[in-house]
């Protein structure tokens, strides 16, 4: 599944990354590394809660999808978190 | 209590002039047929009507001026053909008042009497010069009622703004009137100021309502140089407590704890809302919901209490954000609100209205980034959306969804 982001065509796990990225870089940190496996909450992306409601926010406006709509959803990795923001 | 109104003073709406004889003639034909036992119940939407009430509630008679008939269990003959709606028997022993309903923005419309000579007091008819009043609130709000009182007190003309004028059209319009004096909320100043350029010149501008913030007060120093600025800080249940003239957002920290010239004192509460009571008397304080900050001496609104966001256990006002995103030059207006983030409970969101002109999205939200790492993070809005226009409530302050 593919999105419009800044004019470019790309997947939801590009978004991700190109938006964890950008908190990464606001907070001064290096953009690292990202893969679908990467804990989002872990130290490896030094990524808070803030910086990841912030990015469920910007993947709602995005996609126009709302996964946690009707409640909270685990999700752990990177990965999971695109999979929720994918249509089936 | 004799009729002090001037007999100078002149309504116009649309084509028509009424002059205050006209009215007065009026009042003597609808009080000729309410029993002088009976309230008078006007409809508040018309600014005539609003006006035949006051002059009836200063022959001694009690007015119900009606903008909600909902919240009112309204007797069966209420006809709603007729201009001044209907009377009705009221207790014999209930002192004469006018009655306002309260706007209803923060729950169900409640009714409050006032005193007309506590409404007319801090009122002063000012040098006797020819005014022409924008009224642009509701005639029978609060705030429309002061403007009608000064008018008829100064013997001024009252102009009643054309119904669903866009902003730069009614400047046209204020202009082709020859408007003089006029009070809104900022956020109706704002999105007059930033309506096309016209020659016009106010001589007083009278800001309520909502906060006056600093940007909003520079922008209509720089806007109308010669006008008098002031903000007035009023509530239904008391009235105006205080004006401010010295062209600065907030008032001074020391009229905290002192009896103002209306007899009104300030306090504040545990939670740092404003409180407001009668000098001299032990409660009942009304908790204006108004949370105040005290920096250098002077003290500023924050915001309402009960629009307080809680972004991950941090507490922030939007209003306060609003104030931060208004001192860029090139926002016009800006309001934040709350949604809701399953990982934060509520994260904010911010929409903002550019200034008119070119200007490229990417190269504004760049600007607003930098602008925002002055807020600490939890009061940075995660979202920012571009609008040409906020919606209003009826009162003309922002809308907010609760």
């Amino acid at each position: 599944m593919s999105h419009r982001h800044n004019g470019a065509i790309v997947s939801i796990f590009d978004l991700v990354v190109a938006e964890l990225h950008a908190l990464q870089q606001a907070k001064g940190l290096a953009p690292g590394h990202i893969e679908a496996n990467s804990v989002m909450l872990g130290e490896a992306l030094g990524i808070d809660s803030l910086d990841l409601a912030t990015l469920v926010v910007s993947l709602e406006e995005h996609t126009g999808l709302h996964p946690f709509e009707e409640g909270f959803v685990m999700f752990k990795t990177v990965g999971e978190l695109v999979q929720l923001f994918s249509r089936d | 209590m004799a009729c002090n109104f001037d007999s100078s003073f002149r309504l116009t709406e649309a084509a028509n002039v009424l002059t205050l004889a006209d009215l007065q003639a009026s009042l003597e034909r609808m009080l000729a047929q309410a029993p002088a036992s009976h309230a008078l119940l006007i409809k508040g939407h018309s600014v005539r009507s609003v006006l035949l009430g006051v002059m009836a509630a200063m022959r001694q008679r009690s007015v119900y001026l009606v903008r909600d008939t909902q919240a009112l269990p309204m007797p069966a003959h209420w006809t709603p053909g007729q201009e001044w709606a209907s009377h009705v028997a009221v207790n014999p022993s209930q002192t004469p008042a006018l009655w306002l309903q309260t706007s209803g923005t923060t729950g169900r419309p409640k009714w409050v009497a006032h005193d007309m000579n506590a409404l007319l007091s801090p009122l002063s008819p000012g040098p006797k010069a020819s005014a022409v009043w924008l009224l642009s609130y509701e005639p029978a709000s609060f705030a429309g009622l002061q403007v009608l009182l000064s008018a008829l007190l100064g013997g001024h003309t009252l102009a009643c703004r054309p119904s669903g004028i866009a902003p730069a059209a009614l400047l046209a319009w204020m202009a082709s009137q020859g408007i003089t004096h006029a009070s809104g909320t900022p956020t109706f100043w704002r999105t007059l100021a930033r309506a096309a350029d016209s020659p016009l010149t106010l001589k007083c501008i009278t800001l309520g309502g909502e906060l006056a913030d600093q940007a909003t007060l520079n922008m209509l120093r720089a806007r109308f140089p010669g006008a008098q600025l002031r903000h007035i800080y009023a509530t239904t249940e008391t009235g105006v407590v205080f004006h401010v003239r010295d062209g600065q957002a907030g008032f001074p920290g020391d009229w905290i704890g002192k009896t103002l010239p209306q007899g009104l004192a300030l306090s504040l509460s545990a939670r740092s809302t404003l409180l407001v009571g009668r000098a001299g008397q032990v409660g009942p304080l009304i908790d204006t919901g108004d949370v105040i900050q005290l920096d250098a001496g002077r003290a500023f609104f924050k915001g309402r209490a009960d629009n307080l966001i809680n972004v991950g256990g941090h507490k922030v006002f939007p209003e306060e954000v609003e104030t931060h995103l208004l001192t860029l030059p090139w926002v016009a207006d800006a309001r934040v609100s709350a949604q809701a983030s399953p990982i934060t409970g509520a994260i904010l969101t911010a929409e903002i209205v550019p200034q008119a002109g070119p200007h490229d999205d990417a190269s504004l939200k760049q600007s607003l980034q930098q602008h925002l790492q002055a807020l600490p993070r939890h009061a940075r809005p995660a979202l920012i959306r571009f609008s040409t226009e906020l919606s209003l409530g009826a009162s003309h302050k922002k809308a907010r969804t609760p």
